[in-house]
């Protein structure tokens, strides 16, 4: 049986040089950074070493970089920590319809905390509107939570002129941006674009789970989520992840090495994918904004793509290409009885018929051309299969 | 003080002539179930069991394993002692009281017993004679003969056995009394309780599952898996028989008026069940319908369904309402299981306006646009994976 993974959105297979390097921070440098011995000095050194170099790769300064258990922690402790912080300045946020379940729970949250939420719309490439967002800041907006890439779609917002247009409606509200999505595949330099706080994650980019970071820019105030030690400062007490560390420092330093090239790579697969989909499969759809094949990369990631059939639910489709040893993802987990429908492909203008006969693909520069034909070949396979059985 | 535990059993005390066989299935049952919890001796004594510990065992542990087993009414954490000396006795229940009482303030009566009627002292004495060396002991207990707090048993037999809690059992009858029935399991709320039911009166359960890959998933198999598993911690061992369904329910699907497919396929669902159940030797079908509870279970969509089935179906929900079949579920730990949310084949293609009162004919004439129905059905018994489930995997 074949063995392809199509959900690098989801998770990835840890690479080597992180998997080496974690190893070696497991059992030889395993001391505790906040001791005072030797053992606990290497390890301090071993991740000042990981924060100088991710703090210079993201454009901030080293102080303001903290390490966390992974994308939902830095969501939850950028929102949470400064709609705290700020309250008596205002108590209204923004976010957008299309986030990810951890900044949107936690906006809902806060909501419920007795803070005013507004959820800002797109358009059906999934891109929000910059005049809507400038109409939407207030004197009282404390804060605007927007992600860099949607994981469902690949749309790539504009977080440099996002940036502008917010400080110039209200220089004291704060940007948050999600980059668990873009994190280490695309270029963003966090100061240039005026962004404050920011979330990555590990595991997207072939480094280990368990562990993320969140930049938080040193003039802004925050309320920690839990409370101890004077680890990171405080505002994320606990004995640091080392090892973790270190595999995200060198899962990010492999991505950035090999950026450009495998940039193109992935590009390359992405166009090959929807052209020969859209020949061989001429009713199905493509629900990630794409253009006569050629990718604007400034509006899309060429790393994701959600597509659709006609008649096939997406969680049917996804058990029949388990069998054949491939994995691809629905957008989210399944529910009986009722229709299986993504806010995100909702918010894009979808029904909820399409929303469930809809799947995401996500790519990795390790895959090849011929790993498309086979998804290709696969998905006609299960149209010719299960194609005719619409649902009356 | 050796301790030990006494089972009382219920309904089978009423069998005549045949009683033995109640008797020893039900031992065999017992001793089943605490297999592997330490080593024990499980004895039949004048209308009850004695479980003896030989080795060391987690009391717990042995009474929640007992509490499982069908055809008990009350399971009682007894002391042994020798028969002895009527002062040993007296002398024996007062450290009784010592070890399972911190405070000794209580009302209570002494009930005695005496299957040696040669033993020299009379229920009654003995009941008097305890009764007032406990309250010369401990001067604060109380004696109430109405309304005690604490009864005190002592039962003179080959050795004497004090105790004073009785656990009440599942009652019923030991599962393998009353033959074999296949149970249609699917993964909600009621089929796990209408196993549970029938197991209850003695027969032993197998069941089948419907799976109609990709259509449901793997996770719904394994919720199937799991239910089977927590029934049967009760029922005992189950073979699991998982049919694949979707070759049949496609063709259905694509052959039969839309408003009639829940009714044909749960038609064929029979027709095969009753195929595995003929194989294992088991006597009748078991569901969990209930009456009107959905389309496919009104009176008129049983009788169709009914009509296909040469076998007995015991249907032991028949007249329950969800909420009391909801109670029996939460009892038996499958409801938090039962309730995981993945589609099972029932729901796949329903449809939005099914028939609530199919007439028989109709239904026999669509199925006659089956093509191949016979051939598909003898693949899916032929395909049909069978699980061993065990208790307390």
């Amino acid at each position: 049986m074949m063995n392809l993974y199509f959900d690098h959105a989801a998770t990835t297979q840890i690479c080597d040089e992180a998997l080496d390097a974690m190893k070696r921070m497991l059992l030889t440098d395993y001391g505790n950074p906040s001791s005072l011995h030797g053992k606990g000095l290497d390890a301090e050194k071993e991740v000042s070493k990981a924060r100088a170099y991710l703090a210079k790769f993201l454009g901030i300064k080293e102080k303001s970089l903290v390490f966390t258990s992974g994308g939902t922690e830095s969501n939850n402790l950028c929102i949470q920590g400064v709609a705290r912080a700020y309250h008596r300045t205002g108590k209204h946020i923004i976010t957008t319809k299309i986030e990810h379940a951890s900044v949107g729970t936690t906006f809902s949250f806060l909501e419920n905390e007795g803070f005013e939420v507004t959820r800002l719309p797109v358009d059906h490439n999934g891109h929000i509107s910059l005049d809507g967002l400038r109409r939407a800041i207030r004197p009282d907006t404390t804060l605007v939570s927007i992600m860099h890439v949607n994981n469902e779609i690949g749309t790539i917002q504009d977080i440099k002129s996002i940036g502008k247009v917010i400080k110039e409606a209200n220089p004291n509200t704060l940007l948050h941006v999600d980059g668990v999505q873009g994190f280490a595949k695309f270029n963003i330099h966090l100061e240039d674009c005026l962004v404050d706080l920011y979330s990555a994650s590990a595991h997207k980019i072939h480094g280990p789970k368990g562990v993320g970071l969140a930049y938080i820019k040193d003039s802004v105030k925050i309320i920690p989520l839990q409370y101890g030690g004077s680890q990171q400062k405080g505002i994320r007490p606990g004995t640091e992840n080392v090892a973790g560390i270190i595999g995200m420092y060198e899962a990010a330093k492999q991505m950035v090495l090999a950026n450009e090239e495998q940039y193109e790579h992935v590009l390359d697969l992405k166009a090959y994918f929807v052209k020969t989909f859209i020949e061989e499969l001429p009713d199905w759809y493509v629900n990630s904004r794409y253009s006569n094949g050629i990718f604007k990369e400034e509006i899309v990631s060429p790393y994701i793509v959600n597509i659709r059939s006609k008649s096939i639910k997406g969680e049917v489709l996804l058990h029949s290409l388990e069998d054949e040893g491939i994995a691809i993802s629905t957008g989210s987990a399944c529910s009986s009885k009722k229709l299986n429908v993504s806010h995100v492909l909702k918010a894009i203008g979808l029904s909820d018929e399409e929303s469930d006969k809809s799947i995401r693909i996500s790519f990795s520069n390790r895959q090849t051309k011929e790993d498309i034909d086979c998804l290709i070949a696969a998905l006609k396979k299960n149209d010719k299969l299960f194609g005719r059985f619409v649902k009356k | 003080m050796k301790k030990a535990f006494l089972i009382k059993y219920g309904e089978i005390a009423l069998k005549g002539k045949n009683r033995f066989m109640f008797e020893n299935i039900l031992m065999d049952q017992i001793r089943h179930r605490i297999e592997g919890l330490g080593e024990f001796k499980v004895q039949k004594e004048q209308g009850r069991f004695f479980v003896e510990p030989h080795s060391d065992y987690d009391e717990d542990e042995v009474l929640a394993a007992i509490q499982e087993v069908f055809g008990i009414a009350y399971i009682c954490p007894v002391v042994v002692i020798p028969r002895g000396e009527f002062d040993e006795i007296k002398k024996s229940v007062v450290d009784f009281v010592q070890e399972q009482y911190a405070e000794k303030n209580f009302t209570f009566k002494v009930e005695a017993r005496r299957a040696v009627k040669s033993y020299p002292v009379t229920s009654m004495e003995i009941c008097r004679d305890v009764g007032s060396h406990l309250l010369d002991t401990y001067p604060d207990l109380k004696v109430d003969v109405h309304h005690p707090q604490v009864r005190i048993w002592i039962e003179v037999r080959d050795r004497t056995y004090i105790y004073s809690k009785a656990i009440k059992g599942l009652g019923g009858m030991p599962v393998g009394s009353n033959g074999r029935a296949m149970l249609l399991l699917s993964g909600g709320i009621d089929s796990p309780v209408a196993g549970y039911m029938i197991a209850k009166r003695g027969v032993a359960i197998d069941a089948v599952y419907f799976h109609s890959h990709p259509y449901t998933s793997e996770r719904a198999k394994e919720k199937v898996i799991d239910l089977a598993r927590i029934i049967s911690r009760k029922t005992g061992p189950i073979r699991l028989h998982i049919v694949p369904f979707t070759e049949i329910q496609l063709a259905i699907y694509e052959q039969c008026p839309h408003e009639q497919l829940t009714i044909i396929m749960r038609r064929v669902m029979m027709t095969i069940a009753e195929a595995h159940a003929k194989h294992l030797k088991a006597l009748a079908l078991v569901t969990g319908e209930s009456i009107g509870q959905v389309a496919s279970q009104t009176i008129h969509s049983l009788v169709a369904t009914n009509a296909i089935c040469t076998m007995p179906v015991f249907r032991p929900l028949i007249g329950f309402d969800k909420q009391e079949i909801i109670d029996i579920s939460e009892k038996i730990d499958a409801y938090e299981t039962s309730i995981l949310p993945y589609e099972d084949c029932c729901t796949v293609f329903v449809a939005k306006h099914p028939v609530t009162k199919p007439k028989l004919e109709v239904i026999e004439k669509s199925e006659k646009h089956l093509e191949n129905l016979d051939e598909m059905v003898k693949k899916a018994i032929e395909n049909t994976e069978v699980i061993k489930i065990k208790p307390g995997q």
